[in-house]
């Protein structure tokens, strides 16, 4: 049970508006009571001038955004990095593709070019069909003709046999071949491996020249 | 200092104390919701300024409010360590109006401040704005950097808020 029958007090807006100049009334200290207070147009001119000479000190009785707005400025930072972080690396332009800068070069291949100084009237046959060519039944006189451009390429390894050191030599070379067919009158180009390996002992041509420096006979 | 513009200075403070002295005081209650707290860091902010250069201070007003606040912050946290006195104890003393009634008031008293404090301090502020000081729409949205419009409506959301506080207190508001 409430001590005071309070019911009904605040029978309308005028009611609570008397309920509350009274009760800050109340509150306000005696002697703040007694200044007097100024005018609205006098108010509003003190307050322009205030604002237009200046502020030393910053006025917290306007309400700042303060902290709220800060960190939502910074969270809407936040966010729109973010965004951007993320399209930068979804959606990242073709032509800003990481390329590796270094080109892997094919090694040169060893078969021979093919000799571009062909007539017009012949054409370069696929090595199954040579073959086709080749084992025909009919005899064919054939020109051969044979370039003088040969592409070698020498491998050289050392071996250490009971015998000594050995060296062996590969030798790989290509010879190109153009064949003419007098029936058709067409011009075939071959190339022809020949592969040598050579084993040649080293010790003995070494020796023999420390013979010749000391003055042996060989 | 001169004794001549220690009297100057001490006469602009005084000017200002009773200029300002209401106004700050009702902010600093929308703030504290204690009537003799917010009177507090109002004397003790202008006491401060006794001890300053006026003339260094180009806005005595936001200097005086400045400082209460940060009375009041400092207050605040000294109160949660230390006793607190009983509100009642100061009035008892050298009233003679009628028992009944004082109990009446304090009791309905206690409740509006109760269900003001339930408030944010938004709506505190234009309530006490309005019915502390009494001013208008007007010059508080000229105060509050705002518009006539807007503090009507400020008003209007504070004063149903605290109807709905004042119920749950025991003050009817068949109306509201």
């Amino acid at each position: 049970m409430k001590p005071f029958d309070t019911s009904g007090m605040l029978e309308n807006d005028e009611e609570l508006e008397s309920v509350l100049r009274e009760y800050f009334q109340q509150e306000m200290p005696p002697e703040l009571l007694e200044l007097s207070d100024i005018s609205d147009a006098e108010y509003e001119k003190r307050f322009r001038q205030i604002h237009t000479s200046g502020n030393g000190v910053p006025d917290t009785f306007h309400r700042k955004p303060g902290r709220q707005y800060k960190t939502g400025l910074l969270m809407l930072g936040l966010c729109v990095c973010l965004i951007i972080g993320i399209s930068f690396t979804q959606f990242q332009p073709a032509d800003q593709i990481p390329v590796a800068k270094h080109t892997i070069t094919q090694p040169e291949s060893v078969q021979p070019a093919v000799k571009n100084e062909v007539s017009r009237n012949s054409h370069i046959l696929e090595p199954a069909s040579l073959a086709v060519v080749d084992q025909g039944d009919t005899s064919i006189e054939m020109t051969p003709q044979i370039d003088k451009r040969v592409h070698e390429s020498i491998d050289i390894t050392l071996y250490n046999t009971e015998l000594g050191p050995i060296e062996q030599r590969t030798e790989l070379s290509w010879t190109n071949i153009t064949v003419q067919n007098p029936n058709t009158g067409t011009n075939v180009e071959m190339s022809m491996p020949e592969l040598t390996i050579d084993f040649v002992p080293v010790s003995n041509a070494r020796l023999s020249l420390i013979n010749d420096e000391n003055g042996n006979d060989n | 200092m001169p004794e001549k513009q220690a009297h100057e200075w001490s006469a602009e403070i005084e000017a200002v104390y009773l200029r300002e002295g209401r106004e700050i005081w009702a902010l600093l209650y929308a703030q504290c919701s204690d009537s003799d707290r917010a009177y507090d860091a109002l004397q003790e902010a202008f006491v401060r300024l006794q001890s300053q250069e006026v003339k260094s201070i180009r806005n005595i007003r936001a200097w005086v409010l400045t400082v209460a606040q940060n009375w009041l912050r400092d207050f605040a946290r000294r109160q949660n360590h230390a006793a607190r006195p009983a509100d009642f104890l100061d009035n008892i003393v050298g009233q003679n109006s009628d028992p009944l009634e004082d109990l009446e008031r304090k009791e309905r008293n206690s409740r509006v401040r109760q269900s003001l404090r339930q408030l944010r301090a938004e709506d505190r502020e234009v309530l006490v704005l309005r019915y502390a000081l009494g001013w208008s729409s007007k010059r508080m949205s000229i105060a509050l950097n705002t518009s006539t419009s807007a503090i009507d409506m400020r008003l209007s959301r504070a004063r149903k808020r605290l109807c709905e506080e004042l119920e749950k207190v025991g003050i009817d508001h068949e109306t509201v």
